[in-house]
């Protein structure tokens, strides 16, 4: 489980998250969704331990962010995905696994098996800073499930991804929720969402504007962001397309 | 003459992309190396050879092309024609540093020096084109073998790290230069041995202030994996104490690795609090001013007191070491819990 009362950070005076609270239950996909800079990722990192709250307290699984047995049992996807130029694709998931202490052939397998899953399996030995921003995207991915996390935190995973990995992450992700394993993430890509996520909450300036099962939702999630969150601006340049 | 305004405009777009670049090589004025030139070029006959050392590796990096920082995708699709970028690559050779070199030795010292300079950059052009085309179908640092656990994945990194910056080329060449001395018979005052050992450990010293600079957006990592910051110390640590041993193992081992212990010691304070980050292919780059003078002073004392001291001085570097370590990674954990 994943809960947070009252959680505040601020930046000198702009508070970046103000005073959320929700819970999220066990086996749960629960998707953030807000506009560029509304907080998303610094609840995620506050979350996570990354960065300390100004005010407020969470829990994760029961261990508060600021213990650091919570790093156990967390995967992360971060915002910069955290990734050495210096290692290949295998090799971040082989130093993840002996991060985490796992025994080497426990490490093979599941390195093999997600390298597979994720189709990353022809650029095993490529450098990172020679990878394709989806592949980066995969590899941190893949970082994150490799110790097999109890909860899992994920910032914009379907963003970069072709449309067939991004039904693999689905599928993934819906497979180890159904096992216990409580999943955060954030996004931008709305129709997805709608599919695998089994709660929503919507925050604007920092702040919840809805918290609710997507079951439960009054109308289209499409709908509902852009009544409570924001409106796309009519924008014309009107030399665009001119000859004149 | 709207093709003419176009490639000018490229051409400045060039020359603008080689000034920020030559002024990346800025770096080597915090290089504690560059420190020991400048000291001893109070004697102008001793501080010729380190300089010389220094310029010929600075050289291989600026030898690149400027016509290459145009992305080839733009390359391609831009509405150039040929002649365009025929005029634009005939420019871009005039931007190279190695040009303005011969230019200057032209005006200074006639056209014979001058040939004698555009032929040695032809020559250092081709072996760092042959050298580059071995690099990127070897991939040879892939074969560098990871030591087991955690702390063997983490020093892996830092070997890659510090194997794509200038520093340890230069430590190689110097440590190549004095063995290829001592092989060919000349007798050489073990004193001096010591000394080159010293300096080959001052040369790759710089990296020990900056053990975070070249790891990126990985940098973050560390935070989210589940280990203390001494471990993560620690792992660095290894990885530019066995890359040092290697260096100096054929002069004065013991020397230059207390020297680089002493370094270390030193380092983990602004590697922890003030991390700089680091280009690739360039000189790493600390602060001179205190840590560099600090750093180098303490690598001096420590790697000739070791000699005469013995085994208690060695005990009391191995504690400093020690105590820093735990220190700045206690100071490391403290950081992440403030961020």
């Amino acid at each position: 489980m994943i809960a947070c009362r009252e959680l505040t950070k601020t930046f000198g005076s702009f508070a970046a998250v103000a005073g959320i609270s929700f819970e999220i239950p066990s086996g749960t996909v629960c998707a953030v969704l807000g506009p560029n800079g509304a907080g998303k990722s610094t609840l995620v990192k506050m979350l996570t331990g990354l960065i300390p709250p100004s005010s407020g307290n969470a829990q994760v699984c029961g261990i508060s962010p600021s213990d650091p047995a919570l790093k156990k049992i967390i995967g992360v996807l971060p915002e910069s995905l955290a990734l050495f130029d210096v290692l290949t694709i295998a090799e971040h998931l082989e130093l993840t696994g002996a991060v985490y202490k796992l025994s080497p052939s426990d490490i093979a397998l599941r390195r093999d098996q997600l390298l597979q899953v994720l189709d990353l399996e022809h650029g095993r030995n490529t450098f990172i800073h020679e990878c394709s921003y989806g592949m980066k995207k995969k590899t941190a991915l893949a970082m994150a499930l490799l110790p097999n996390p109890r909860a899992l935190f994920l910032d914009e995973p379907f963003e970069g991804v072709d449309p067939i990995t991004a039904q693999t992450i689905r599928n993934l992700l819906r497979a180890i929720a159904n096992r216990g394993v409580t999943v955060l993430l954030t996004s931008h890509i709305l129709s997805l969402v709608d599919r695998v996520a089994d709660k929503v909450i919507l925050i604007n300036q920092g702040k919840v504007v809805l918290d609710s099962a997507i079951a439960d939702l009054p109308g289209t999630l499409e709908d509902l962001y852009f009544e409570l969150v924001e409106r796309a601006p009519a924008a014309d340049l009107e030399w665009l397309g001119s000859r004149a | 003459m709207a093709r003419i305004t176009r490639v000018i405009a490229i051409i400045k777009f060039l020359a603008l992309l080689s000034w920020r670049d030559i002024r990346s090589f800025g770096s080597i004025s915090g290089q504690n190396l560059f420190l020991f030139v400048i000291v001893i070029a109070l004697q102008p006959e001793s501080a010729e050879f380190f300089g010389l050392l220094l310029a010929v590796v600075l050289l291989f990096p600026l030898l690149t092309d400027p016509a290459q920082k145009i992305p080839l995708d733009r390359r391609l699709t831009w509405p150039l024609s040929r002649r365009d970028w025929a005029i634009i690559r005939v420019a871009s050779l005039l931007l190279s540093p190695i040009a303005w070199v011969a230019l200057a030795i032209l005006l200074r010292a006639g056209w014979r020096m001058a040939a004698q300079v555009l032929l040695f950059g032809a020559g250092l052009s081709l072996v760092k084109y042959i050298a580059e085309l071995g690099f990127k179908k070897i991939h040879w640092t892939l074969r560098i073998p990871a030591p087991p656990g955690a702390i063997g994945a983490l020093m892996l990194i830092q070997w890659r790290e510090m194997l794509r910056t200038l520093d340890p080329y230069v430590a190689l060449a110097l440590m190549a230069a004095t063995t290829a001395y001592r092989i060919s018979g000349k007798p050489l005052d073990p004193s001096a041995v010591r000394i080159i050992s010293l300096v080959v450990a001052l040369a790759i010293s710089t990296g020990t202030q900056v053990l975070f600079g070249l790891d990126g957006t990985g940098a973050q990592r560390y935070r989210q994996f589940p280990l203390p910051g001494w471990r993560i110390l620690l792992a660095k640590d290894l990885a530019f104490l066995l890359l040092l041993a290697l260096l100096v193992l054929p002069l004065d081992f013991v020397s230059g690795l207390f020297g680089g212990l002493a370094a270390l010691a030193i380092g983990h304070h602004r590697s922890v609090f003030h991390p700089s980050p680091q280009k690739r292919w360039r000189f790493t780059s600390g602060a001179l001013f205190m840590d560099g003078v600090l750093q180098t002073a303490a690598l001096f004392a420590a790697g000739t007191t070791v000699k005469t001291a013995g085994l208690p001085f060695m005990a009391f570097c191995l504690t400093a070491w020690i105590l820093s370590l735990f220190f700045y990674g206690w100071q490391w954990d403290r950081l992440t819990d403030r961020n």
